[in-house]
C-alpha cells in the first residue's frame, strides 16, 4: 500500500494492530510504520532493542526512486492513498498545479493512478475560503489533471 | 477515465461509482445537508439523474439518487 506525501502519511499512524500491511513510499521505502516519537523509532535496530517482536519481523528496506517506480509501474501496489486538489464526480483527479499559482508538481501520482489497483484520495473537503463553488469534490475538475 | 475510487475528507467518505458519487459516511459533527452544500458535484449529479428518471423506470427513482438514499441511513461511525 502506497502512501503519498502530506495528509496520506497520517494513515500510517492509524493502522490497527494485527493488520498485515506493507507500506510503500515512492521515494524508496517499504515497511514504514507510524510517525516516530521519542523512544519509538521506525528504525529496525531500535525496535529490536525495544523488544517489539511483532513489528521487528516485518520487512523494512530502502531503495532507489527508480526501483520504487518500477514497483508502481509494474503493478505491484494494491492500494494508494493520494492527496489531491480536486476530484470530480467521474473520479478524475487534479493534483499537480493551480493555474497562476506555484505547486510542486505531480510527483508520482500519474504512475500510481495507472499502476495501483485501487486509488483513495485524502484531502480537505473545501478550499480555505469554504465556498461551495470551490469544493474539492467538484462536478468537473477545473485545475489541470 | 475514472481513476479515483474513494474520497476521504474531514467531512465525509465518498465513493466514486459508475453512477456518480455515493456518500458512504459523514463526520459526527456535520450533517448531510452541510456535506451536500460543500460538495460541488452533488447538485450536478442530482440534475442529471433527475432527467434520467423522467423516462426511466419508476422503480429506479430512489436508486438513482444514491447520495440521498445512502446518507439518510448512513452510520455516523467516525468519531
Amino acid at each position: 500500500m502506497n502512501l503519498g506525501i502530506g495528509m496520506p502519511t497520517l494513515v500510517a499512524n492509524h493502522i490497527p494492530p494485527g493488520v498485515d500491511i506493507t507500506l510503500h513510499s515512492e521515494n524508496g521505502l517499504l515497511g514504514i510504520g507510524p510517525f516516530p516519537t521519542r523512544g519509538r523509532s521506525r528504525c529496525r535496530s531500535h525496535q529490536r532493542r525495544q523488544g517489539d517482536r511483532d513489528r521487528d519481523s516485518r520487512l523494512r528496506v530502502n531503495f532507489s526512486s527508480a526501483d520504487s517506480f518500477a514497483m508502481v509501474r509494474g503493478g505491484h501496489i494494491d492500494l494508494t492513498v493520494l492527496g489531491a486538489l480536486q476530484v470530480d464526480q467521474d473520479g478524475n483527479l487534479a493534483n499537480w498545479m493551480i493555474p497562476g499559482k506555484m505547486v510542486k508538481g505531480m510527483g508520482g501520482a500519474m504512475d500510481l493512478v495507472a499502476g495501483a489497483r485501487k486509488v483513495i484520495v485524502a484531502m480537505e473537503h473545501t478550499t480555505q475560503r469554504r465556498r461551495s463553488q470551490d469544493s474539492e469534490a467538484a462536478a468537473r475538475c477545473r485545475s489541470p489533471g | 477515465m475514472k481513476v479515483v475510487n474513494l474520497i476521504v475528507t474531514e467531512l465525509a467518505v465518498i465513493e466514486v461509482t459508475d453512477r456518480g458519487l455515493v456518500l458512504k459516511e459523514i463526520a459526527s459533527d456535520t450533517t448531510v445537508e452541510q456535506v451536500r452544500a460543500a460538495t460541488g458535484a452533488d447538485a450536478h449529479r442530482r440534475e442529471s439523474t433527475a432527467h434520467s428518471e423522467v423516462d426511466g423506470n419508476p422503480a429506479d427513482h430512489t436508486a438513482s439518487v444514491p447520495a440521498e438514499r445512502d446518507s439518510a441511513s448512513a452510520d455516523r461511525r467516525r468519531p
